[in-house]
């Protein structure tokens, strides 16, 4: 993909608004239904509401890391290694990294009134929180300086090392004796323990949610390839400035520049 | 705080930082798209 198409995002104007207009769309409607049409729980009254945003999150902080994962592997493996794959990755870690920052919060606010705690330090609360300071230090890798190569190197291998916390936090209501109650839908039967309104609301969240992650993936990753073209011409103008146009009029220091780039952050 | 009030928070907080993250983007991108650096010191 050249710099041109890269500045255009993942999907280009067209569809990339379009989805915004489905995510915005999709929306309102998870906010109609979740807090008009959906009935509250016959135990936990209109606490249970905050389920709606909750699942959801989470299932979208799932999508974002898988898609790091998958895209650090496609970066490190010889034949498809593509600075698109870099940047997918890191802007789909950012926005894994917001959801799950949402999930911890709506988590507590959730937690609060059901269970008379803010926090607890249970197996699911721990290991979400690990996975949301085990992204902010990928984020946080990607941003030391060094050539767009090493980045990518150093960033799509701590990519697969903190995707290693994501199962560990699906299933550790199952491994260990939580306060967190097990999964509702994709549960180890894969038998969805809620009905009828509630359960539509819920897959209301979850379309909402994966709509949203794909239209912020795509403009955060549009938002990268713009910076990093501006970099590389930065680089390139003080090479120029320093050695001089030289004979072929500075063309020659394009073929210097991943070589010389220092200080690349996304 | 009754339940009312955390699901308020909630909803409301949740529109806040999904709006907020959806401009900074689009704020940071405009700069981009005009060759201006973020804004970010380290930068």
């Amino acid at each position: 993909m050249t710099g041109g198409a890269r500045r255009a995002g993942l999907l280009g104007p067209r569809v990339s608004a379009t989805t915004g207009v489905a995510t915005a769309a999709a929306l309102v409607a998870l906010v109609v239904f979740g807090l008009a049409i959906a009935p509250p729980d016959e135990i936990q009254g209109d606490a249970q509401r905050i389920m709606y945003l909750h699942v959801p999150a989470a299932w979208a902080a799932y999508l974002a890391f898988g898609i790091t994962t998958l895209a650090s592997i496609l970066y490190l493996w010889p034949r498809t290694r593509s600075i698109v794959w870099d940047l997918v990755a890191g802007a789909s870690a950012e926005v894994g990294v917001v959801f799950t920052g949402l999930t911890l919060a709506l988590g507590s606010l959730w937690a609060r009134p059901v269970w008379g705690i803010w926090w607890a330090w249970d197996a699911r609360l721990v290991t979400t929180a690990v996975l949301f300071f085990l992204y902010l230090g990928y984020l946080s890798l990607r941003r030391l300086p060094g050539t767009a190569e090493s980045r990518g190197k150093r960033a799509a291998i701590a990519a697969l090392i903190a995707f290693v916390d994501v199962p560990v936090v699906h299933f550790s209501v199952n491994w260990w004796r939580t306060l967190h109650q097990q999964a509702t839908v994709f549960n180890p039967e894969l038998d969805p323990q809620i009905h009828g309104v509630m359960a539509f609301t819920l897959w209301l969240g979850v379309l909402a949610f994966t709509l949203a992650y794909v239209y912020l993936l795509d403009r955060r990753y549009r938002l990268l390839a713009l910076e990093e073209d501006r970099e590389e011409r930065e680089l390139e103008a003080a090479i120029r400035a320093r050695v001089g146009p030289g004979p072929a009029g500075g063309a020659g220091t394009t073929g210097t520049t991943a070589g010389a780039r220092a200080g690349v952050t996304p | 705080m009754n339940d009312a009030g955390f699901v308020v928070a909630a909803w409301g907080g949740t529109a806040v930082v999904l709006a907020a993250y959806v401009i900074r983007i689009a704020v940071r991108t405009r700069r981009a798209e005009r060759g201006l650096p973020d804004g970010d010191p380290e930068r």
